[in-house]
């Protein structure tokens, strides 16, 4: 090989080296630092992430950018992690939404206005000691007991799956008799693929019942066409007779969904208190200091054009009775089992 | 006057111009397996450890890093004139921030490479010649619970370029090898502001094709990045199979509802034989 072939040789080895090099195991390196996490830069992203994606504003009329100049004014240097998270706690308080929450390693910040304040108006020890008894069955996350030719179904979180299987022994219970309870106080949601498939047990046809939209874009305006939501008939054993669903305040989120599912079936009845709402899908982010959020993204409208977020109305309210209570008896149940009769 | 006025001003952004180019796509790739005379075609099998690091502003902007495996089978095809690589590959990784969030990714795509001799020989030298990425890209954060499985689709065309540089040492064969590519016109298919669907279920519709046409937006130079660099090294053995020692980095940047980023290193292992 001669000088000049040698040199050829040795030259392309270094572009080659030289080409891969920059790349070799930096690649975190070439992409942008993580933002600042300093208590301004935190505040900052969180205020703007909520400003161009929460959807309801409009809803709740709430003043986004007053409620920002309230809470930048307690945000300084060198403050603490408690002490800024109780001021993004607090300035996040002001949505008035139970699926907003800041978590960090040592706290959860929430709103629970949605039921606080309001009677309980259900009592477990009452359900588990008369009504649903010692011979109950317990149908996947679905506790259920025939009470005077009535089935009664009590369902304690949509987040517990309900598969199809769960769903044909409840259906074959439930055939022949008067009516079905379902009983979804204090269910503070979960899955909306479980209210849909409990829902579809007593749909005879298919029935829109609501309509949402979706934030698209960070201006205020910037949504998505309003999407019907609807729940079709299952496929397999349904039932055709009444049904009452029991919901109060603390029936949140996929039960307000579910309530309203039934609430379009000329069939079905909601006996209780209004549901806390929990009308917007949650979207979730993180800060720049690895702290976590969420808050509401969509907006749902009934058939009637009310917000589910506001909470879904009963047909026929009822309060549990302090008296009848300290005697072991629910006054909304028993309303429902009236019914009926 | 910049390339989005250019394209706006020949109204093939909302027209199904786009729709078409995807469904002509086919025909490229059919175009450049067309050749005569002397054909040397070889399967390749590569295995590898991927570095990767990637940023979704729409779960969180912090970078998320990590490693993961991939999996590489290709196929070349040379002639005289040029010379194809038709690259199939699957990646999976497990990224985690610095706070320890952790989401995994998936990605499968195939890249399409032609290059022309010009005349040279086709084992050495540089050749020039043009590439095709097509990937899927899957998202999973493990802490969120809706909009999650964010993804992204890419189809882009570039030049790409080959330099061969076979070499002799201790009395054995060896070569080395660099494959450098850079995607500039293409289309790209993306999880939106908030949710993880694409652009088109969020406005009406009249569904399918339609809904596929309003999700699908254009990819140049400014809005979308992809650039490859692929060195490697083979020795020759003497059944006459190849054995590589490669590197493949690869970035990207997608300007969508929000800046996506990625930088990808992997780490292969590789053997090559004739058909």
């Amino acid at each position: 090989m001669n000088r000049k072939k040698l040199y050829k040789v040795v030259l392309a080895h270094v572009i080659m080296l030289g080409s891969a090099l920059p790349f070799l195991s930096c690649e975190k390196h070439l992409l942008a630092p993580d933002p600042p996490a300093d208590p301004g830069n935190v505040f900052e992203y969180l205020w703007e992430d909520v400003y161009k994606r929460y959807a309801l504003f409009e809803v709740k009329d709430i003043d986004w950018v007053a409620v920002g100049n309230t809470f930048r004014t307690k945000v300084h240097p060198g403050m603490d992690d408690q002490a800024l998270f109780s001021v993004l706690s607090d300035m996040l308080y002001e949505l008035r939404d139970g699926h907003v929450n800041l978590t960090s390693s040592f706290d959860r910040s929430r709103n629970w206005e949605w039921f606080q304040g309001h009677l309980p108006n259900y009592n477990q020890s009452i359900i588990e000691n008369r009504y649903l008894g010692t011979s109950f069955r317990i149908t996947g996350p679905l506790l259920n007991q025939v009470i005077d030719s009535v089935l009664y179904v009590n369902y304690r979180s949509f987040g517990d799956e309900i598969t199809q299987s769960h769903l044909d022994q409840l259906m074959l219970r439930a055939e022949g008799l008067k009516g079905v309870i379902i009983d979804i106080r204090h269910n503070g949601g979960g899955s909306l693929q479980n209210a849909n498939r409990l829902a579809a047990c007593f749909a005879d046809r298919t029935y829109v019942y609501a309509h949402d939209r979706i934030k698209t874009g960070p201006g205020p305006d910037d949504f998505s066409h309003w999407r019907p939501l609807s729940v079709a008939p299952r496929q397999g054993m349904r039932f055709g007779g009444p049904v009452v669903v029991l919901v109060n305040r603390r029936s949140y989120s996929a039960s307000s969904f579910f309530a309203q599912m039934m609430r379009v079936m000329p069939h079905a009845v909601l006996i209780g208190d209004q549901t806390g709402g929990g009308g917007g899908i949650p979207v979730f982010g993180e800060l720049p200091n690895g702290w976590k959020y969420r808050f509401s993204s969509t907006q749902t409208l009934t058939p009637e054009g009310n917000h589910i977020e506001t909470g879904v109305p009963v047909d026929i309210r009822r309060n549990m009775q302090s008296i009848e209570e300290l005697h072991g008896i629910d006054s909304i149940l028993e309303t429902a089992l009236d019914w009926l009769r | 006057m910049n390339a989005v006025r250019v394209f706006k001003d020949i109204n093939v952004f909302h027209s199904g111009f786009h729709t078409r180019c995807i469904l002509l796509m086919p025909l490229f790739f059919l175009y450049s397996f067309i050749g005569v005379g002397q054909v040397n075609k070889r399967l390749e099998l590569n295995a590898g450890l991927l570095v990767s690091a990637e940023r979704d502003p729409g779960f969180s902007p912090l970078l998320f890093a990590g490693t993961g495996i991939s999996g590489y089978a290709a196929y070349s095809r040379e002639t005289e004139a040029k010379s194809n690589l038709v690259d199939v590959f699957y990646a999976r990784s497990s990224l985690n921030n610095r706070f320890g969030s952790g989401m995994d990714v998936h990605s499968a795509g195939i890249m399409v490479f032609h290059f022309f001799h010009d005349g040279k020989e086709p084992g050495k030298g540089l050749h020039w010649g043009w590439s095709n990425n097509n990937e899927f890209s899957l998202r999973n954060n493990e802490s969120v619970n809706n909009f999650n499985n964010r993804f992204d689709y890419v189809t882009s065309f570039g030049p790409a370029a080959r330099f061969r540089h076979p070499f002799t040492l201790f009395g054995r064969s060896f070569s080395i090898q660099a494959i450098a590519h850079m995607q500039l016109l293409g289309f790209v298919m993306q999880s939106s502001y908030v949710s993880q669907a694409p652009k088109g279920y969020e406005v009406e519709t009249v569904g399918g094709l339609d809904i596929f046409r309003r999700s699908v937006e254009w990819f140049y130079p400014g809005r979308a990045w992809n650039i490859g660099v692929w060195p490697r090294l083979q020795y020759q053995l003497e059944t006459g199979n190849l054995l590589s020692l490669g590197y493949q980095y690869g970035y990207s940047r997608l300007d969508g509802a929000h800046r996506l980023t990625k930088s990808r290193g992997n780490w292969y292992l590789g053997i090559q034989a004739g058909l």
